[in-house]
């Protein structure tokens, strides 16, 4: 029997999309009903794309054929409130803090390399969205399935992220070890009534 | 060119059977195959909300892309190859093959 394997790859791209929302818990199996077949490809890639993150933008510059999301999630946002602590604590500036670094990093490795596209990642928290991704593309950019996969493993980084993060952030540092009661300067030792201040 | 289609069909019969033009033979996850790709390939509708999710992760999926590739680009080759002998005209023999 002879098939034609031509569209099969393409339709198989839905499925894919499909399983990786329900794997991320961002669709049901009831998002997923749809027709496998390659007419519904560029709708369930946008719709996917749209439902990756809590937050998502759109804007499209027709003149110069460019496409704008932005894309923010409250993941992302507690991540750097995080750094923020983090630094805080350990008395670093947040260009020397290896979480947001790491964070950097990574975003990097997932959304960079593309031709026909290019992003910028925003991490402040001064207001909701303040954290996010602005990525733009062209009029040939043809990765929506990879950007939405991309996008999905970016937002379990900052949820993993957020739990080590608040692992470390629980830990006792090492001058809390060591000195457990601060002694307020200029009282001495024999002064300070240790058993009230605790 | 003319074409000999005994001598190649004794040709053909002599060759070892490829099993990796069969993509049931391919390693594929048994569940995308079953309920995903033959009745895809066999021109059925396959809606994506009847499926079992628990049954194959997208690495599968990925997996089945790759060996779909492999099968589809023997199968072009194997087209190709056919196009020849669809264009080829017969002729008729010059001796005579009875009486």
């Amino acid at each position: 029997m002879e098939y034609n394997y031509d569209e099969l790859t393409t339709a198989m791209d839905l499925l894919y999309v499909c399983a990786r929302m329900i794997e991320a818990g961002r669709w049901t199996v009831e998002n997923a009903k749809c027709t496998m077949h390659v007419d519904f490809y560029y709708d369930i890639a946008t719709e996917a794309l749209w439902s990756c993150c809590e937050d998502v933008y759109m804007d499209c510059n027709e003149e110069a054929c460019i496409t704008h999301y932005y894309f923010s999630d409250p993941c992302m946002m507690e991540y750097y409130r995080l750094c923020r602590e983090y630094s805080r604590r350990r008395g670093l500036k947040l260009k020397d803090n290896p979480y947001m670094n790491n964070a950097k990093q990574y975003v990097r490795e997932q959304l960079n390399g593309d031709w026909n596209s290019c992003y910028i990642l925003h991490t402040k928290v001064n207001h909701r969205c303040a954290s996010g991704i602005h990525f733009m593309y062209d009029e040939n950019f043809t990765g929506e399935v990879a950007l939405l996969s991309r996008l999905l493993n970016v937002f379990s980084f900052y949820q993993e992220g957020v739990e080590k993060l608040k692992a470390e952030l629980a830990m006792p540092t090492a001058l809390t070890v060591i000195y457990p009661t601060v002694i307020p300067f200029p009282l001495s030792y024999e002064k300070y009534d240790l058993e009230a201040a605790a | 060119m003319t074409v000999d289609l005994a001598k190649l069909s004794q040709c053909l019969r002599q060759l070892e059977a490829e099993p990796d033009g069969d993509i049931t033979q391919r390693g594929i996850n048994p569940y995308l195959l079953e309920h995903v790709i033959l009745p895809y390939l066999s021109g059925e509708d396959v809606d994506m909300g009847t499926l079992d999710y628990s049954a194959f992760s997208p690495d599968d999926i990925l997996d089945a892309d790759k060996e779909i590739g492999t099968v589809s680009n023997g199968a072009n080759r194997v087209s190709y190859v056919m196009q020849f002998f669809k264009k080829a005209p017969p002729t008729a023999r010059q001796t005579k093959a009875f009486c």
